[in-house]
C-alpha cells in the first residue's frame, strides 16, 4: 500500500512532464472546464450534470429534442402501434467505438439493462413506465409501456437512456463506468480522477468525423479559477459563470459569451398545509408584493427571463402567455385583509447554499416586509435542503427545477400531481382537475391535443398559485473566440461539438 | 525504544476505532439522505418508491449498528467498501488521491519551514528591531489572510497577469508552486511565531551565555546551539501543522483544482458518500497518528535527554 503511494508520488513529481499533460497544440483540440468531476461514464450509473456532459459526447440517444421539436438521432422514424407501444426504425450502418454494430438488439439490451432492478440505474425513473422491448427486425424495435405514456418519446432524449455497446458491457462488466463505449462523435481515451477526462475524435462517426481531434474535460470546482483559466487561455469553454463575471468576459475580445434559454425554472414554493399560506389569497398577495423584474435586472444582471408559470418556454407544452402578477402593494394588502391576515406573520424560507439563492432570498425578505411579514431565511447545504423539503420542514422554499426531457409531463406531474406528495410535490398541492388533466396528458398520443391539456393544467395551477414562479434562468457559457460552432441547446450538459472548429 | 514503538502502534487501534465511530455517527446524524443527493438536481423527478428501491439496493436501510459493524469488519480485511456515488472501491480512490495530497503537503511544509524558521530565529535574535517588527507583521498577515483569497490573488498575478505559472491543475513542478506557497504561508507564520518565542526563552539560558563567552560567532550560537534547543516546541507545532495540512488543504485544493484528499472528502461529505468519507477519515487519521509518533521520535533525536522506555 505504502509502496503504491510512493510510486504514485514519484510518478507525479517526476514523470509527468510534457508527454500526457501538456494542453493540446493549436487547432488540435479543446479544453472544457466542468464544475465537478463526472461520477460515472456509464449512462445507467449516474444522474448528474458533469457526467452527462461527457456521456453526451461518447453516447447517443434514440431521439433528440431541438428548438424545432423531436428529431432523429439513432432512431430515424417512429410511430405508435396501439396505445401503449411505439415502434422505432433505427439508423443503419452505425457502429459502436469497439467496432460492433448498432442494431435493434443493442437497443433492447440497453433498455432492459436500464430498467433491470439489479442495475440500480440512477435515473431509473426516466423509463420506469417501460414494460418491455422487442427487437422486431435488425433495424426495428418496439417499446411497450405499462400504461399509455405519451411523453415516452421525450424521455428517450434523456442522456441516461443513451445506447450502450452490449459487447463492451459484457467485456468490462462493472468497469464499464470507466470504459464507456457508445456510438457518439468522440471516443473515450482516459480518465484521471478529479483532474481530466480525455476524448478522441471518432473517425468512423456516422454523421462524419468531427473537426477537432481531442476534447479534454477538466473539473475545476471554483468558478473564479475557471474564469482565470479561460482568460489566460488554459481552457476554451466555461459554463454558468456568475452574473458579475459575464459583463467582464463580454468586454474581452478573445472570448465570446453565449446566453441561451434553458430548460430550468426557479420558484418560491409555499407549504400549502400551513397557514397563512394555505389561503390562496395570501399566496396571491405575495405574488403582488415581489418585483421580479427588478430582481432579474439588479441581482441576476438580466441573465433570466420573468416566469409566470412552471415551465420554461422551450419545454413542449409550456403555456407561454399566462397572466403574471403586477407589482401592486395596495392590491396585496387588500388581499391580506380579505384573508383576515394581520401584520406580524413569521415564516421560514429554506434555500440551499448558493450566491444566487442568497440574493433572491434577501430580495423576497425585503419585498414581504411592507406586508408585515417577517421572513427568516435558512441557508442550508444541498443535502440538508432536500431532507428539509422531504420532511415538510418549511413555510416557503426556494427551488430550481430542470425539465430535462423538455416535455411538460416531466415537471407538471412531479410537482403538481397529488400522487407525488410529499415529494417531489413538496408544496402538497392537490387539485383533482389538475390530476385528471395530467393523467390524460400521459395517455394521449396526439401531441397538439397534449399541448392543449397542459395549457389548461398550467392555467389552473397558476390560479391556485402553489408557488411564486420567479424566472427562467438563461444558460450561459463562454468560449475562446478561436473555437467556433459550439452549440449547447437548453443546457450546458447538451454541449454539441460535432461541428466545432478551432482557428487559432 | 522498540517496545515503546510497539506499544504506540497497538494504541493506534482504539484511537482509529474511536475516530471512525465518531465520524460515522456524526455523518449519519447529519440531515440529508445520500440517495436523494445521489439523484441530484437532475433526479428530482424520482418518486418515493424509486428512491426507496435505490436505498435498499445500497444497503442504507439497515440499522446503524449493522452498517457500522459491516464497515469495521470489512476494514479489518482491508476492504473499505465502494463509493456510493461512483461505485469505485474506496481504497483505490483514497490511494489515488494520497500522492497529490502528500506532494502538496510536503512542498507546503518546505515553504513553511524555509520562511518560518529563519524569520523566527532572526526576529528573536534582533528582538524589538525593524526585522522583528517586519517578521511579526508578516506572520500576522500570514495567519489572517484567508487561503481562498490569497490563492486567487496569487493566481491573478502569476497566472493571468504575468503568465509565469499555470492557474490550476497538476502535471509539472510549476503547477505545485502556487498552491504550496498559498498553503505554506499560513503555516510559516505560526512556525515563525513559535520559533521566536522558543528562541527567546533559550537565548536567556546559561549555555547560550557560555557560548557567547567563549567567543563563538553569532551564526554558530544562534543556529547551532540555540535553535537546536529551541526546536522541541517548534517540532510539535510542525507536527500539528503537518496533520492539519494533510486534512485541511481543502480550500487550497478547491481553488487550484488540485485532485487531493481534501477535495475528495469534502465532495464525499456533500454527497453523503458514507463509505468514501469513512475511508478518507480513516486514512487521514492513520497518517495523523503516524506523524505524531514521528514527532515523538524526533524529540529523542533532537534532545538526548528525552528517552523512551
Amino acid at each position: 500500500m505504502l509502496s503504491k503511494v510512493l510510486a504514485g508520488l514519484i510518478v507525479l513529481l517526476v514523470g509527468t512532464g510534457a508527454a500526457g499533460f501538456a494542453g493540446p497544440a493549436p487547432g488540435e483540440g479543446i479544453v472544457i472546464a466542468m464544475p465537478a468531476d463526472a461520477t460515472a461514464l456509464d449512462p445507467h450509473k449516474t444522474n448528474d450534470g458533469p457526467s452527462f456532459l461527457v456521456i453526451n459526447q461518447i453516447f447517443e440517444t434514440l431521439l433528440v429534442r431541438t428548438a424545432r421539436g423531436l428529431e432523429p438521432r439513432l432512431a430515424i422514424s417512429w410511430r405508435p402501434v396501439g396505445d401503449r407501444t411505439w415502434e422505432f426504425k433505427l439508423r443503419r450502418g452505425v457502429r459502436f467505438h469497439d467496432g460492433t454494430p448498432f442494431n435493434a438488439e443493442a437497443v433492447r439490451f440497453t433498455i432492459e439493462r436500464f430498467i433491470n432492478p439489479e442495475a440500480r440505474a440512477r435515473a431509473y425513473f426516466v423509463l420506469s413506465m417501460v414494460e418491455g422491448v422487442r427487437a422486431i427486425a435488425d433495424d426495428t424495435v418496439q417499446i411497450t409501456t405499462r400504461y399509455p405514456f405519451a411523453a415516452l418519446l421525450n424521455h428517450l432524449t434523456h442522456p441516461a437512456t443513451s445506447i450502450v455497446s452490449p459487447a463492451a458491457v459484457a467485456r468490462f462488466g462493472a468497469d464499464f463506468v470507466r470504459n464507456p463505449v457508445g456510438t457518439g462523435p468522440f471516443k473515450f481515451e482516459s480518465w484521471v480522477a478529479r483532474d481530466r477526462i480525455t476524448l478522441l475524435r471518432n473517425d468512423d462517426y456516422w454523421g462524419g468525423p468531427p473537426q477537432i481531434a481531442r476534447v479534454v474535460l477538466r473539473p475545476i470546482p471554483e468558478t473564479s479559477t475557471q474564469i482565470v483559466e479561460l482568460e489566460s487561455g488554459g481552457v476554451d469553454v466555461v459554463f454558468n459563470m456568475p452574473a458579475d463575471s459575464v459583463a467582464r468576459l463580454e468586454r474581452n475580445p478573445r472570448i465570446r459569451v453565449y446566453k441561451e434559454p434553458s430548460f430550468s425554472a426557479n420558484y418560491i414554493g409555499f407549504h400549502l398545509e400551513r397557514p397563512p399560506f394555505s389561503d390562496v389569497r395570501v399566496r396571491r398577495a405575495v405574488g403582488h408584493a415581489v418585483r421580479v423584474e427588478g430582481l432579474i435586472t439588479f441581482f441576476l444582471k438580466g441573465l433570466a427571463v420573468r416566469a409566470n408559470g412552471p415551465l420554461s418556454p422551450v419545454v413542449f407544452g409550456a403555456h407561454t402567455d399566462l397572466p403574471g402578477y403586477e407589482y401592486d402593494l395596495d392590491r396585496a394588502r387588500a388581499l391580506l385583509t380579505e384573508a383576515g391576515v394581520r401584520a406580524g406573520v413569521r415564516a421560514r424560507l429554506v434555500i440551499f447554499e448558493s450566491a444566487e439563492w442568497r440574493r433572491i432570498a434577501q430580495a423576497i425578505q425585503a419585498s414581504l416586509q411592507p406586508l408585515g411579514f417577517q421572513i427568516e431565511v435558512d441557508v442550508v447545504e444541498f443535502g440538508t435542503w432536500l431532507s428539509r423539503l422531504d420532511r415538510g420542514d418549511f413555510d416557503l422554499y426556494g427551488m430550481r427545477w430542470g425539465t430535462v426531457t423538455l416535455d411538460a409531463d416531466y415537471t407538471l406531474y412531479s410537482l403538481f400531481h397529488s400522487s407525488q406528495i410529499p415529494n417531489p410535490n413538496y408544496s402538497r398541492y392537490r387539485n383533482p382537475e389538475v390530476d385528471r388533466l395530467l393523467d390524460e396528458g400521459r395517455a394521449t398520443a396526439d401531441q397538439s391535443r397534449r399541448a392543449q391539456i397542459y395549457r389548461r393544467a398550467q392555467s389552473l395551477i397558476a390560479q391556485d398559485a402553489p408557488m411564486l414562479f420567479l424566472y427562467y434562468p438563461l444558460s450561459t457559457y463562454a468560449v475562446q473566440s478561436a473555437v467556433q460552432n459550439t452549440v449547447a441547446p437548453f443546457s450546458w450538459i447538451n454541449l454539441d461539438l460535432r461541428k466545432t472548429m478551432v482557428r487559432r | 525504544m522498540g517496545r515503546y514503538l510497539i506499544q504506540r502502534l497497538i494504541l493506534m487501534v482504539p484511537v482509529l476505532l474511536g475516530v471512525t465511530l465518531v465520524s460515522f455517527l456524526i455523518l449519519h446524524l447529519t440531515p440529508g439522505d445520500p440517495v436523494r443527493i445521489l439523484l441530484g438536481e437532475l433526479g428530482q423527478g424520482a418518486s418515493q418508491e424509486e428512491v426507496a428501491r435505490l436505498r435498499r439496493s445500497l444497503g442504507l436501510d439497515d440499522p446503524l449498528l449493522v452498517q457500522y459493524g459491516r464497515f469495521v469488519w470489512r476494514a479489518l480485511q482491508g476492504d473499505l467498501g465502494r463509493s456510493l456515488r461512483t461505485g469505485a472501491p474506496v481504497r483505490d480512490e483514497v490511494l489515488a488521491r494520497a500522492p497529490f495530497t502528500l506532494a502538496l503537503t510536503g512542498t507546503s511544509l518546505a515553504v513553511a519551514l524555509l520562511i518560518g524558521l529563519p524569520a523566527g530565529v532572526l526576529s528573536a535574535a534582533y528582538k524589538g528591531s525593524a526585522i522583528d517588527h517586519a517578521a511579526t507583521l508578516l506572520a500576522l498577515f500570514g495567519v489572517s489572510l484567508p487561503v481562498f483569497w490569497l490563492g486567487l490573488l496569487l493566481m491573478l498575478v502569476f497566472a493571468l497577469a504575468l503568465e509565469w505559472l499555470p492557474a490550476s491543475g497538476f502535471g509539472t513542478w510549476k503547477h505545485l508552486v502556487l498552491p504550496s506557497v498559498t498553503l505554506g504561508l499560513a503555516s510559516s507564520a505560526l512556525i515563525a511565531r513559535m520559533t521566536r518565542s522558543s528562541m527567546l526563552e533559550v537565548l536567556g539560558q546559561d549555555f547560550v551565555r557560555t557560548a557567547w563567552a567563549k567567543g563563538l560567532a553569532a551564526p554558530a550560537v544562534l543556529w547551532r546551539h540555540a535553535l537546536r534547543n529551541a526546536l522541541i516546541p517548534v517540532v510539535t507545532v510542525v507536527g500539528l501543522q503537518l496533520g492539519g495540512l494533510l486534512g485541511g488543504a481543502v480550500l487550497t485544493e478547491t481553488v487550484f483544482a488540485w485532485p487531493g484528499l481534501g477535495r475528495l472528502v469534502v465532495g464525499a461529505i456533500y454527497s453523503r458518500d458514507f463509505p468514501l468519507v469513512q475511508g478518507t477519515v480513516l486514512f487521514t487519521a492513520a497518517a495523523f497518528v503516524m506523524v505524531n509518533l514521528a514527532v515523538d521520535i524526533l524529540y529523542a533525536l533532537i534532545d538526548p535527554r528525552i528517552r523512551y522506555a
